[in-house]
């Protein structure tokens, strides 16, 4: 294609209804770069050694692919392509540049993925000789990272630090009670259980539906 | 009595096991009271922290952050204490509870 070509097809873009196409498309594009950022830290440690946790890496491919399959709705097939090279190049480089982070740098994202936050799972002594139980710890704990994970998702960092804290402090009683499976389930079901409620809350208080229910409340005069 | 200082059955649950904990009473300690209280059942941990907004909106509770430690990941608790009003709406909703089962009499609960 030459750049006469080129020039025309860009102005046909622009002038027709495809520039809200474009305009949504560019918008994807940026959004999936701020989630890449906020992201940076555990995508460098998931290209690094392959340790991540499944929600990180189902968010990046969802944007990444939301991204192409637009593009190739509106500009066509090959556009992929110019999608997918800067994506591809900043994987590259985020390999060849990997540096560990200290603790202390340790900040926002990062720490919703630290294995410290974890469940600490105590396994018989034996396991620790023949060393199994730091490999089940660490299956164990990502297990529950997960479910801990869509707390941080889904609700404010105060709020979901407080349940992770409480749910982290029962965690022991219900295994020692009902088992290490049940109790991953108790907590699993209590993250699920608990969304509803604390998500129905801050959707109100943002969309102001709650400010409407009370002015209606007043209006019927205080009941 | 306006609806507002009214209590459901959960928030008086929520009021009882504040009260029943004393200096102690945060999200996990409370959930686990209202379960003994009502008799096994379980809890949303997600449930117990909205009412607790909702008791804190009326002015029954006050909240305080804070008790961090390693069994929990160094993350802060969420305090809860019993207001005056809340002591009075408490009182309340026994009170009613009282003169209902006086009135069933053996009809229910025996």
């Amino acid at each position: 294609m030459n750049f006469e070509a080129s020039v025309a097809k860009l102005q046909y873009v622009a002038d027709s209804k495809h520039s809200v196409y474009v305009t949504f498309a560019i918008l994807l594009v940026l959004l999936s770069l701020m989630v890449a950022w906020l992201l940076h830290d555990e995508w460098r440690r998931f290209l690094a050694d392959r340790d991540t946790h499944g929600p990180t890496v189902v968010i990046i491919l969802l944007m990444f692919f939301l991204c192409c399959g637009m593009a190739a709705l509106v500009f066509g097939g090959n556009s992929v392509v110019f999608i997918a090279s800067p994506i591809t190049l900043y994987l590259l480089l985020a390999r060849l540049l990997k540096r560990p982070k200290s603790k202390k740098q340790k900040s926002g994202f990062t720490v919703l993925f630290s294995r410290d936050a974890a469940l600490p799972v105590k396994l018989p002594s034996w396991t620790r000789q023949i060393g199994l139980a730091a490999k089940r710890d660490s299956r164990e704990r990502r297990k529950l990272l997960n479910a801990e994970f869509l707390l941080y998702l889904l609700l404010g960092q105060r709020e979901a630090d407080w349940i992770a804290g409480d749910l982290q402090e029962r965690l022991p009683k219900m295994r020692r009670k009902f088992g290490l499976r049940r109790a991953r389930l108790w907590y699993w079901s209590q993250v699920i259980r608990s969304i509803g409620p604390l998500g129905l809350k801050a959707l109100k208080r943002l969309s102001g539906i709650g400010f409407l229910v009370e002015m209606w409340v007043r209006a019927r005069g205080g009941h | 009595m306006s609806k507002e200082d009214s209590l459901g059955q959960f928030e008086v649950l929520i009021l009882t096991a504040v009260v029943t904990l004393a200096g102690n009473a945060y999200g996990a300690t409370i959930q686990e009271v209202i379960e003994d209280l009502s008799g096994g059942r379980s809890y949303a941990i997600g449930s117990v922290y909205t009412a607790i907004d909702r008791l804190e909106a009326k002015g029954f509770v006050k909240s305080s952050y804070g008790g961090a430690g390693p069994e929990r990941g160094q993350r802060s608790k969420r305090f809860v204490e019993i207001l005056a009003p809340g002591k009075r709406a408490l009182d309340r909703s026994v009170a009613i509870s009282g003169r209902v089962r006086s009135v069933l009499g053996g009809e229910v609960g025996s």
